[in-house]
């Protein structure tokens, strides 16, 4: 659930990322906008934010200043009914002014939720403000009509949210709200897709085919940036808006992707200001200290560098650069869990292969060149992205990792499974056998909790030990919910402080180092059962401690397919 | 045997948008393709906005960023699509050949309509001349409601000049 901050920042990033809000602050004090607004301002139903409004009006929206101090001296003096009364009356002005309804519901949304204070969010006896029923829907729905999507996504979903995190859900002030907001929350899906569509279409128009391939490479999809690179074609309009959605999802945690997208910021073929998703692109998030502190930025050199490569117009000495860079990157992998930015190993994962597949190109990798010690670097890179993966279900804070880590797995199979790899003393069978490891640690937490059904006589030792596994696993769930438990959706809570209030004392930390430390704990004693059961039932302990398939079975089932 | 327009304009948001996808496909596969941008259908609201503000005069290029916002937003998009089902309502061949496509779509597995198309609905509407609809290929002057259409768009765009 998003803090009040957060809610404030989404109801106000219509301000900096609408287009209906750019035509207002050009039009300015003498638009017609500001006039209307001006006179609507006199009318009693606003009268509590009579003095907002009419600032606003004679400001033009060229600054906030206004609305931050309607905020700080005037916002908490007003009733929640006032500011319903107030968005209301703006809602009714959609017909006759957007921007005057924009201006109105944004004033009583932001008055409405500082009035509130850090109880926003808060459930008094099961049920939400009321406020929450009316005052986000009237200002999304203004929002959406000066064109922030985005913004308008992020108050329904917070709305939403908190209505049904209510106890009494079918409360009859309730029901018609949560109704309005899924209806809304329709209409803000489908301009979404538009403001994709239309990004895609332009991406489609515009000379900028290699920075295209560039996000195909950076966001894991490396097959196919490389069929593309070699066939001179673009990517397809399906591919181009799977890349703007991830785009869109991963750039808060992933500074590469970000740079990429900025590289097209300023071409003369595109026009990216001019789209929906700008503001988010061209936003500081932070996720990564060095591009913030260093006289060069990596993720900027990263992405500069894979572009000038897709291009084929990468020199040696843009290479040698690229590589100083990379030994910093190095060092700072060292520390980088210690240091603030919301990043993952994927960043140094992706700048790392980029460093080692033009340090190739170039003659300048250092030691035994063989394509057998190529893919043992490879392959030693794998299995750490083997071990990233069957981690991350421990990482909900941090955005999927997508196909971000996918480069050298396209490595190892490109060249451990080609013909006439076993020539250059190339083993395909371990290659396989790492493929499969990949794939099971994509489903590390679904193969810990689902044993193999082991018969046991009653009563017996393994009978014992298969019990104990059932509540260790049972404890492993409870730890995974834990994990989870502080990205899950509201209504999860829904019951939690007054477990904690009643069982006395503070309530037991409901937290991701709780639960991740638990889970540790839990898998840790399951490792020490498998090997107490070695002895009385060793097939069991061994599928448990290493759930793959081994290479004779995987042969056994392709076996089973015959080619027509 | 009851048809679509027997309901019309009273029809749910899902409807709505069914027998717009419905028209656009009529209207697509009946007039000369050359008149036509590639993939009529599948045009996004931007491109639909450029196709308008390049093809009507009343409109100019500055304004493709209006005509866009309302082609995206719910309230004016249903108005012109409405404009647009107003007119093919006209052409009694052109109204039973959608209402066909449309109980032919309800009928196959082809998935609700998600995405209202009024952005095709209206590039197709204002760039078509003449269509062929019906068994016979009845030849149907469609220029004259295409004007009609092209007049209110255009006031719509007038109507939002400085968000008034």
């Amino acid at each position: 659930m998003p803090g009040r901050q957060a809610f404030v920042d989404a109801c106000l990033e219509s301000y900096w990322s609408a287009p209906g809000v750019a035509r207002m602050k050009a039009d300015g004090t003498g638009g017609r906008w500001a006039a209307e607004l001006l006179t609507l301002a006199g009318h009693e139903r606003v009268a509590p934010l009579r003095r907002v409004l009419t600032e606003v009006a004679r400001d033009g929206l060229h600054t906030l200043d206004p609305i931050f101090r309607f905020q700080d001296e005037e916002a908490a003096a007003i009733r929640g009914k006032q500011y319903g009364q107030a968005s209301a009356f703006g809602v009714e002005q959609l017909r006759r002014s957007q921007g005057v309804a924009y201006v109105i519901t944004l004033a009583a949304v932001l008055g409405w939720a500082v009035s509130l204070g850090e109880d926003l969010t808060a459930q008094v006896d099961g049920m939400p403000d009321r406020g929450w029923v009316d005052l986000p829907h009237g200002y999304a729905k203004a929002a959406l009509k000066v064109g922030d999507v985005r913004g308008a996504r992020q108050v329904v979903d917070t709305a939403y949210d908190v209505l049904m995190a209510a106890r009494y859900p079918d409360h009859p002030a309730l029901v018609e709200g949560i109704a309005a907001y899924r209806a809304l929350a329709g209409t803000v899906g489908r301009r979404l897709e538009q403001a994709i569509d239309n990004l895609a279409d332009d991406l489609l128009r515009s000379a900028l085919r290699t920075h295209l391939l560039a996000l195909m490479w950076t966001l894991g999809f490396v097959p196919e940036c490389e069929s593309l690179r070699r066939s001179g074609q673009p990517p397809s309009r399906s591919m181009l808006r799977t890349l703007i959605r991830l785009s869109m999802d991963r750039i808060p945690h992933d500074p590469l992707t970000q740079y990429v997208w900025l590289e097209m910021k300023d071409r003369p073929s595109l026009d990216l200001r001019g789209h929906h998703f700008f503001h988010v692109i061209n936003r500081r998030y932070g996720q990564y200290l060095p591009d913030a502190t260093w006289p060069v930025m990596p993720s900027q050199a990263y992405a500069q560098t894979l572009i000038g490569w897709l291009d084929g117009e990468l020199g040696l000495d843009d290479v040698a650069g690229y590589l100083d860079v990379i030994d910093r990157v190095r060092e700072f992998e060292e520390v980088r869990e210690y240091s603030p930015g919301s990043s993952d190993w994927s960043v140094y994962l992706r700048m790392i292969s980029l460093a080692y597949l033009l340090a190739r190109e170039h003659d300048l990798l250092a030691g035994d060149p063989s394509p057998a010690r190529e893919l043992q670097t490879w392959r030693s890179l794998l299995d750490q992205v083997t071990r990233m993966r069957g981690r991350h279900h421990l990482n909900p804070h941090r955005a999927d990792l997508e196909g971000t880590l996918n480069y050298p797995l396209f490595h190892v199979i490109e060249q451990g499974l080609r013909p006439g790899a076993g020539d250059n003393g190339l083993d395909p069978a371990q290659v396989v056998q790492a493929l499969e490891s990949y794939r099971a640690a994509a489903m590390t937490f679904s193969l810990a909790v689902t044993p193999p059904s082991t018969p046991a006589p009653p009563g017996s030792e393994l009978a014992r030990l298969l019990d104990t596994e059932r509540e260790l696993i049972g404890w492993l769930k409870g730890a995974f919910f834990l994990v989870n438990y502080e990205f899950l959706p509201t209504h999860f809570r829904r019951y939690a402080t007054e477990a904690g209030t009643l069982a006395g004392g503070a309530p037991r930390g409901l937290d991701l180092e709780t639960g991740r430390r638990d889970y540790l704990e839990v898998e840790r004693l399951l490792g020490e059962l498998y090997d107490r059961m070695s002895a009385t039932a060793g097939e069991h302990a061994a599928r448990r401690k290493d759930p793959t398939a081994s290479v004779a079975t995987i042969a056994g089932v392709l076996s089973q397919h015959t080619g027509s | 045997m009851t048809s679509i327009w027997d309901r019309y304009p009273d029809l749910s948001p899902s409807e709505l948008r069914n027998l717009v996808a419905a028209t656009a496909q009529v209207l697509a596969g009946s007039a000369d393709r050359s008149e036509l941008p590639a993939d009529p259908i599948e045009i996004s609201t931007g491109e639909a906005a450029r196709e308008l503000t390049a093809s009507i005069d009343m409109l100019s290029a500055d304004e493709r960023g209006v005509v866009q916002e309302l082609l995206e937003d719910d309230d004016t998009a249903i108005e012109l699509c409405h404009v647009v089902l107003g007119e093919v309502r006209r052409h009694p061949e052109l109204a039973s050949a959608v209402a066909q496509t449309y109980e032919e779509r309800s009928r196959k597995m082809t998935g609700a309509e998600l995405l209202l198309l009024a952005g095709a609905l209206v590039v197709l509407a204002t760039r078509i001349k003449e269509i062929r609809a019906g068994k016979g290929g009845t030849k149907i002057t469609f220029s004259e409601s295409g004007e009609v259409v092209k007049a209110f768009l255009a006031g719509l765009v007038a109507s939002l000049r400085g968000l008034g």
